[in-house]
């Protein structure tokens, strides 16, 4: 995770939301709460991505952290200031520039200071040659940066964006990737919602699944490295020292995904078709009904899901060693 | 007929004092009710078209039935209050410009405040969150919002001035269409015509057009520079 050294985060603790009034039942008895978090921490630094399908509750949560909406029940603290970009942002008529300064012109900065920030977050955002240009003439793209520039010059500690890619085309998608990844050199926090998940496994250092305003369980292992070498067929994908053979695919990746549903546990070496064999050390146990979830370390930190009796045949404790298979072909890279 | 228009024109070429005068007493009248009238109705408007709460479907409807109200119903009201027997007489305001004024400012407000409403309401919803988002005040939302909707707005002040320059009852139940004091375009009209002298009545007619072509330019100007 990227840590940005400023120490602050979103806390939540069983919050509810409802848009209607009076809160948690529609007129037909049916509840009517859009968010229903038991908790949910989200700490400083990095890119932390809300996935979801549409209508699931992403924009309701950035706004309960934006502070623009307050929660109908539970409690929701964070002590950063925090900025969100609207999906569809709204510019302001008038120039670019006259966008881009607006937060300034308001804290009644020095006219200078003004002129300086925003130049150089212009230049950033490589809108410098429209700082001129009316709003109105703006195409979708270049809306969405400016939103964002605006929203930075203001120096955040937390950057809300919003579907960032939904008014990017394809191929600039990247584009907007790079950016992102910019702010978070820069030291912001970006918190984000999309329903792309290529998008949010690229992006993201953690990732929060919502379906219907409800905590999902992410079931996956996001590594992030990158491609060092090829052999025969496969990428091998570096993560914290440890070596893993990737489909072979061409493309610059820097994430690799595996479910914890695809990893096999053994207590000897035994010999198989899995391209990927990591001596691995049991760090932690969670129940989980009547599957356990067992937390492992081979180098890197990851997660397996195997059934109760299965963990209680191998005996698997807390610091005792064992095998973790994993096929190349179970992992996607990002 | 002839000479009627002959006459018309040759008070308006020869810019007659009393023509000239009632028209730029009218034209005072309506500007000064239309700026008095968008002190309160402007706000009005902006804060029904940025908030909800109860009754606020109520008020809405208040408004829009108010837009429709006769002129002389208004006037009578303002009569009831300000004549001498009425609450406020002892203002001393009935038969005087203020009372066309307060009268004029009343009839406008419904006009102008819903118009804003709606303009505002109209505006896109991330407007208002945006501008909380990046740290604005209030006081500092109210004027951004007014600035973005500054063509709308114009337009309904627009719409509220042509609204009360050509109306006659108001004007006339309380200014009493006194000559040189409160005798208004429309009440000169009136009164020219039922002793059956067009002349002064017609020239009147015609700058009170020119009015009506002014402001209806300039609103479409204004939508047109909106889009």
């Amino acid at each position: 995770m990227r840590d940005n050294g400023r120490r602050f985060g979103v806390s939540i603790r069983n919050l509810k939301f409802s848009y209607e009034l009076p809160a948690g039942k529609n007129k037909r008895g049916v509840s009517s709460y859009v968010l229903d978090l038991e908790e949910l921490d989200i700490h400083s630094g990095g890119c932390h991505v809300i996935l979801g399908p549409n209508g699931c509750g992403k924009t309701t949560l950035l706004k309960l952290i934006a502070g623009l909406i307050t929660p109908t029940e539970g409690h929701l603290e964070m002590n950063a200031k925090a900025v969100l970009v609207h999906q569809r942002p709204y510019l302001l008529s008038g120039t670019v520039y006259h966008n881009v300064s607006y937060g300034l012109r308001i804290r009644k900065t020095a006219k200078h200071e003004i002129e300086q920030r925003v130049l150089s977050e212009l230049e950033n955002w490589g809108l410098l040659h429209l700082k001129d240009r009316s709003t109105a003439k703006l195409s979708g793209g270049e809306k969405q940066r400016t939103a964002i520039a605006r929203a930075m010059v203001i120096r955040p500690d937390i950057l809300l964006l919003d579907e960032p890619t939904a008014s990017v085309d394809p191929d600039n998608i990247s584009q907007m990737e790079e950016l992102i990844n910019r702010i978070l050199t820069g030291g912001t926090t970006v918190i984000l919602s999309t329903h792309h998940l290529d998008f949010a496994y690229r992006m993201a250092d953690s990732i929060f699944r919502l379906r219907r305003g409800r905590p999902v369980q992410a079931h996956e292992n996001i590594l992030t490295g990158q491609v060092t070498g090829r052999e025969e067929f496969f990428n091998i994908f570096e993560t914290e020292g440890t070596k893993l053979f990737c489909p072979g695919r061409d493309g610059h990746f820097r994430r690799a995904v595996f479910s914890e549903n695809d990893v096999i546990l053994s207590k000897e070496l035994v010999k198989s078709s899995a391209r990927n064999v990591l001596a691995a050390s049991v760090e932690e146990l969670i129940p989980d009904g009547s599957e356990v979830i067992v937390r492992l370390r081979a180098g890197f930190s990851f997660k397996v899901r195997i059934s109760g009796a299965s963990a209680r045949e191998l005996d698997i404790r807390p610091g005792c060693r064992l095998y973790a298979m994993l096929k190349s072909s179970s992992i996607g890279l990002y | 007929m002839d000479s009627v228009f002959g006459y018309a024109l040759k008070l308006l070429l020869t810019f007659d004092k009393e023509t000239y005068f009632i028209a730029g007493l009218s034209l005072r009248f309506a500007l000064t009710s239309t700026i008095f009238s968008a002190l309160l109705s402007l706000p009005v408007g902006v804060l029904l078209g940025l908030n909800r709460f109860r009754g606020r479907r109520f008020c809405i409807t208040v408004l829009n039935t108010l837009m429709a109200l006769p002129t002389v119903v208004v006037g009578l009201f303002i009569y009831a209050l300000v004549s001498r027997s009425g609450p406020l007489g002892y203002l001393g305001l009935l038969f005087n410009p203020s009372a066309v004024i307060i009268g004029q400012s009343i009839l406008s407000f419904p006009i102008i405040a819903s118009m804003v409403n709606t303009s505002v309401e109209r505006l896109d919803g991330n407007l208002r969150e945006t501008l909380v988002t990046l740290g604005a005040s209030k006081f500092r939302i109210y004027l951004t919002i007014l600035s973005e909707a500054r063509f709308s707005i114009m337009t309904a002040l627009l719409a509220g001035f042509g609204r009360v320059i050509g109306e006659v009852g108001v004007s006339m139940m309380l200014g009493g269409n006194i000559r040189w004091w409160t005798r208004t375009i429309t009440t000169t009209i009136s009164l020219e015509t039922s002793k059956g002298q067009f002349g002064l009545a017609l020239a009147l007619g015609i700058i009170l057009l020119i009015i009506a072509f002014t402001v209806n330019f300039i609103t479409h100007w204004t939508v047109k520079h909106e889009r």
